[in-house]
């Protein structure tokens, strides 16, 4: 598991996609940063808000653009190998499980890997550290990376599940914001949109690793009844 | 030992495995046969946890079930070897390896590496591999963890005569060193050489199954024999003929070979004793049983 783990945490880093992410993550953090004082002053925020204002910028483009990062470097995170047919030499050496909970684990070493150097150019220039940003950008993460794997076990081809996931990740989060936000009847699915439980500062955004539990579940699910 | 028992596997309606009984003894070569379509690739697939049985029982050793303890003793090599493609052929064996819970040194990779023909070429990229070069890797990963049983799925198909000359050789040294080999080919010059039992599967059964020579003494009702002899004159021949007509039929000749049928071994004897009794000198005598490819193409019938 760990070895699968390792492996894909340095396949991760390899992956020209996700030098551009981590540049466009960097960015964010480091102009956020900079201008923080700015917008302080501009906004006339409290010194809560002072004190987040300076991750906003890495928080925002995660709750933004976050499903659609995760998506473009892992859609194919478990189908690739299955129509490669790689995944015979994983699965003729260990579980589906150990397999399973090993890419997962590299993928999201590899994200914890991007926020820690983020938060670090944050620290560095604004002299603070939010905590509570990090916590949530874990937990926000983990949920997209359940979704990620779900794509990729439901559809069998690579190209199919990029396509599928570049829509899901643009459309999600507008439609998140839209049932949010609305009085309609379709309000009720705010209930499954991670940003509903971002929206105040506390625990609520534990529901979303729960969520990302119950998602990796089902993927699992799918991913032992396949045969390769 | 491998015991299999009563292996069935649907694909819905369609029956592929129809209750197989299979008990492989430790340190045997055992060959698998059959046509394409047969089953062969289902059922390799199913001992090694890659496809999951209708029914049926597989037990590994001492009696114990596939867990994934057990497939670290497990070596396989699929029908279809893909690998990845950014990475060379060390990188290969010792990745693998390491899910296999064995750390090895790039050394020992190379090693590896350089028993199967691929030295020279192991810090390729994969990519830029040949079929043949990917089969052989493909080997290369089926041992590479010292396995104690190791699954063989057409080892030699796509590979030079030279190549497949040096893996039969280390496919022998491996049961010399106590492995248990299951191999399937469709080569069956390579499972005469290699196997010491084999097993034809034909349409979800087990059709034939033991030694091949076993196999090959009790599919014969008759026996050829051809005898090199000295050159003849045709009143010799002519005299030859008449002696070994009341217990032989010629079916060819040649100017020093004679091809005879007899009813058995029993009569071979009498053949030598009437080319001596003419004082016609012999060179050689073969004895020809049916050979494999016979009693395949018997089994498919």
């Amino acid at each position: 598991m760990f070895a699968i783990a390792k492996h894909e945490l340095w396949q991760s880093f390899k992956n020209i996609k996700a030098i551009l992410i981590i540049i466009a993550l960097l960015s964010a953090s480091y102009f956020f940063a900079n201008k923080g004082k700015t917008f302080v002053e501009m906004f006339e925020l409290s010194s809560g808000e002072e004190n987040t204002i300076y991750s906003t910028g890495l928080l925002l483009m995660m709750m933004f653009f976050g499903l659609l990062f995760v998506m473009a470097l892992s859609h194919d995170i478990i189908n690739r190998e299955t129509s490669n047919r790689t995944m015979r030499f994983l699965l003729s050496r260990t579980s589906h499980e150990k397999i399973f909970i090993g890419k997962f684990l590299g993928v999201w070493l590899f994200w914890i890997i991007c926020f820690a150097i983020s938060v670090l150019v944050i620290a560095i220039t604004s002299q603070t550290i939010d905590f509570m940003v990090i916590a949530t950008l874990i937990c926000l993460v983990t949920f997209e990376i359940s979704i990620a794997f779900l794509v990729s076990v439901l559809i069998k081809k690579p190209m199919m599940s990029m396509f599928i996931g570049i829509f899901v990740g643009i459309a999600g989060p507008i439609l998140a914001s839209i049932v949010e936000y609305t009085e309609a009847w379709y309000k009720l699915f705010k209930y499954v949109s991670p940003l509903h439980y971002l929206q105040n500062d506390n625990y609520e955004m534990l529901a979303l690793p729960l969520g990302a539990l119950i998602i990796a579940a089902i993927s699992l699910f799918i991913f032992k009844r396949g045969e390769y | 030992m491998l015991e299999v028992t009563g292996l069935t596997k649907n694909y819905g309606q369609k029956e592929v495995l129809k209750g197989i009984d299979l008990t492989i003894e430790d340190g045997e070569i055992f060959g698998f046969l059959g046509r394409n379509g047969a089953g062969k690739s289902t059922f390799i697939n199913i001992l090694t946890g890659l496809a999951k049985q209708t029914s049926g029982t597989v037990t590994f050793f001492d009696g114990e079930p596939l867990t994934t303890n057990l497939k670290k003793r497990l070596g396989v090599l699929p029908d279809y070897s893909m690998f990845y493609g950014h990475l060379n052929a060390i990188d290969h064996l010792r990745y693998f390896a390491s899910i296999s819970g064995k750390n090895i040194s790039k050394k020992h990779a190379q090693d590896i590496l350089t028993k199967v023909g691929l030295g020279k070429d192991s810090k390729l990229k994969v990519e830029k591999y040949s079929f043949g070069m990917k089969k052989k890797l493909g080997f290369a990963q089926a041992i590479v963890h010292d396995p104690d049983f190791i699954f063989l799925d057409e080892p030699t198909s796509g590979v030079d005569a030279e190549s497949a000359i040096v893996l039969h050789t280390l496919i022998r040294d491996l049961q010399k060193q106590g492995k248990t080999i299951f191999l399937t080919s469709h080569n069956l010059n390579e499972m005469e050489k290699l196997c010491d039992r084999i097993a034809i599967l034909k349409d979800g059964n087990i059709a034939k199954i033991g030694q091949i020579n076993a196999l090959k003494t009790a599919e014969t009702t008759e026996t050829h024999v051809q005898i090199k002899h000295s050159i003849l004159t045709n009143t010799v021949r002519e005299q030859l003929l008449q002696v070994i007509a009341p217990f032989s039929k010629v079916l060819v000749q040649d100017v020093d070979w004679l091809t005879i049928q007899v009813a058995s071994e029993q009569e071979i004897p009498m053949l030598v004793r009437a080319f001596t009794g003419l004082q016609i000198d012999i060179f050689r005598v073969e004895v020809a049983q049916k050979s494999l490819e016979e009693i395949f193409i018997d089994a498919e019938k």
